[in-house]
């Protein structure tokens, strides 16, 4: 006999359970609305709970707190409200018309969902996207394994480790790994400047003497089970590899720290138009994508540099879907925003017009002296210096919205004062 | 005369600050381009300090580890010195956020103190044993 599968319903279904979703669940449950929370790990706080450095929550809060203790601000919220939390449980797949197949350690369920917020997060690049030739061993892996490995499994990766690339993971795993003992004899950028914050390069590297080699990249993997060794060459302006400048170092982990992709799966399951820039989600102002009722915040969108910035997209995101689930619609975004000179992307991709929203770009390169600005309009920005690896974020309050009303698109630009 | 060189964190252009000192006193500071680069290299010539995040073992919990930090900056030469009074410290579910591992660590009068709170589970919920 075919058991039947029971079918639950609920206003706002929230798929991912770190800060991202955390945030929008609470905002849909505060707002009244009838949430469910999936998560597929064993707790919530996602990547928050192995990040156990500090410097979150200084935007939201004006203190530095580790990632742990960022999380349980809000995980002890939504244990006292009556959101409906599904842990150890795995969305099989998500129909258009927002019907979430989900498996749960107490059966299998179909969710009818008015509307979907997914906070999905991100992956990082594994070695086979970037395409490192040589022998397949143990011991190479994401930083962001070894950091679970080290902070949740009390487990060491390695003993003598190099780091490839020099994003805030890389740095920080860096520290890490020299507290905990292991040497990390280098970090290799294949960019000219490091693309992690300032304060790690100096705080995670020049305080434990750890080079890091600028323009420099992973050319050879050697090792037959274990890593045993790594070559590293010097690139060329157009990051190819110089030939004569290979060193052979001899290490037996190898941590990648190359960049993230947004977990964009559900949002092409569901026919969701992306930014080819981003991989993820093409969104408005309420971040909602243009498959109606289908929200996505935080890094499934795009990476972003600040917890602090993840929590607020994922309120906006989550009063987005209130309004979705209550009335079917939202004010019709039809304003492109769209990047204009020196901006490589900026989100959201749509706007309104009718409501103050936030913007969040990135530069192409480092510059100093610029203005952020609205082409056409006075809303303009002074910042002092800007890169590619620090977000940059501008409001546009009710005030402003004025000057908006007459364009049909709305060119986000860098320009430099002098 | 001595000089030693720093990186400034106050923002992202990381200038190149120069200090010149004799004994324990600065005599001439160059290369900040605005006045948080200075008083930052002031701060790190007479005082380091940085906040020392890492983990402690912890029994009948569903992790093996739990996280802890000191409660401020302690001075940048005692970072070892706590690091080896951590690492036999061993606490035992449930804790909650910001219970005191150890008061005044190391004579810095700073304590560390745990940054989660992880429940008393049944052995079945328990994640694989730490090396140690």
């Amino acid at each position: 006999m075919r058991r039947k599968i029971t079918r639950i319903k609920r206003d706002i279904v929230v798929i991912g359970g770190g800060p991202a979703g955390m945030a929008a669940a609470i905002r849909g449950e505060e707002e009244g609305a009838e949430v469910m929370l999936i998560e597929r790990d064993i707790e919530l706080g996602g990547i928050l709970n192995q990040c156990i450095h500090n410097g979150f929550g200084v935007e939201m809060y004006g203190e530095e707190l580790t990632g742990p203790e960022y999380a349980e601000r809000f995980t002890s919220q939504i244990e006292s409200s009556d959101i409906d939390v599904r842990l150890n449980s795995y969305v099989l797949s998500l129909s258009p018309g927002k019907t979430i197949n989900l498996l749960t350690p107490y059966g299998v369920f179909e969710v009818d969902a008015e509307a979907v917020v997914l906070a999905t997060g991100a992956r990082e690049k594994s070695r086979g996207e970037i395409r490192i030739p040589g022998d397949r061993p143990s011991g190479v892996m994401p930083a962001g394994s070894a950091q679970k490995f080290i902070n949740k499994k009390g487990f060491m990766p390695g003993k003598k480790a190099f780091v490839l690339g020099s994003g805030d993971i890389g740095l920080i795993i860096s520290r890490r790994l020299t507290w905990e003992g292991a040497e990390v004899v280098g970090v290799a950028e294949i960019m000219d400047y490091p693309t992690g914050l300032n304060r790690n390069v100096v705080q995670c590297l020049h305080d434990y003497d750890i080079p890091l080699h600028l323009q420099h990249t992973v050319t050879n993997i050697y090792g037959t089970n274990r890593l045993e060794g790594i070559e590293l060459s010097r690139v060329d302006e157009n990051f190819q590899p110089i030939e004569g400048t290979e060193k052979d170092i001899e290490v037996d982990l190898l941590l990648l720290s190359v960049g993230l992709v947004p977990e964009n799966d559900f949002f092409k399951e569901a026919g969701v138009s992306l930014n080819p820039k981003t991989s993820g989600a093409l969104v408005d102002e309420w971040f909602q994508t243009d498959v109606p009722g289908i929200f996505g915040c935080g890094n499934a969108i795009h990476i972003e540099d600040l917890v602090d910035w993840v929590t607020m997209d994922g309120f906006r995101a989550g009063d987005g879907a209130v309004a979705y689930a209550g009335t079917g619609s939202l004010p019709k975004a039809d304003k492109k925003v769209v990047a204009g000179e020196n901006v490589n992307y900026v989100v959201p991709h749509k706007v309104s017009g009718e409501d103050e929203f936030r913007f969040a770009l990135r530069v192409t390169e480092p510059m100093e002296n610029v203005d952020i600005a609205i082409k056409g309009t006075d809303i303009s920005s002074f910042q002092q210096i800007v890169t590619p690896g620090e977000m940059e974020v501008e409001e546009v309050s009710e005030d402003e919205l004025d000057e908006l009303t007459d364009l049909d698109e709305i060119e986000v630009e860098v320009t430099r004062r002098f | 005369m001595p000089k030693k060189e720093y990186t400034c964190t106050a923002c992202p252009k990381g200038c190149t600050v120069e200090v010149e000192f004799e004994d324990d006193e600065i005599i001439d500071i160059s290369g900040y381009t605005c006045v948080r680069g200075k008083e930052y290299v002031k701060d790190e010539f007479h005082d380091p300090r940085r906040i020392l995040t890492t983990t402690v073992k912890i029994k009948n919990a569903k992790y093996p580890r739990i996280p802890v930090r000191t409660e401020t900056g302690v001075p940048k030469d005692k970072l070892d010195c706590c690091l080896d009074a951590l690492q036999d410290v061993e606490l035992e579910a449930p804790v909650g956020v910001g219970d005191i591992v150890i008061e005044n660590v190391c004579d810095t009068e700073i304590s560390v103190a745990t940054s989660r709170s992880l429940d008393l589970v049944p052995e079945k919920d328990r994640t694989a044993v730490s090396h140690t």
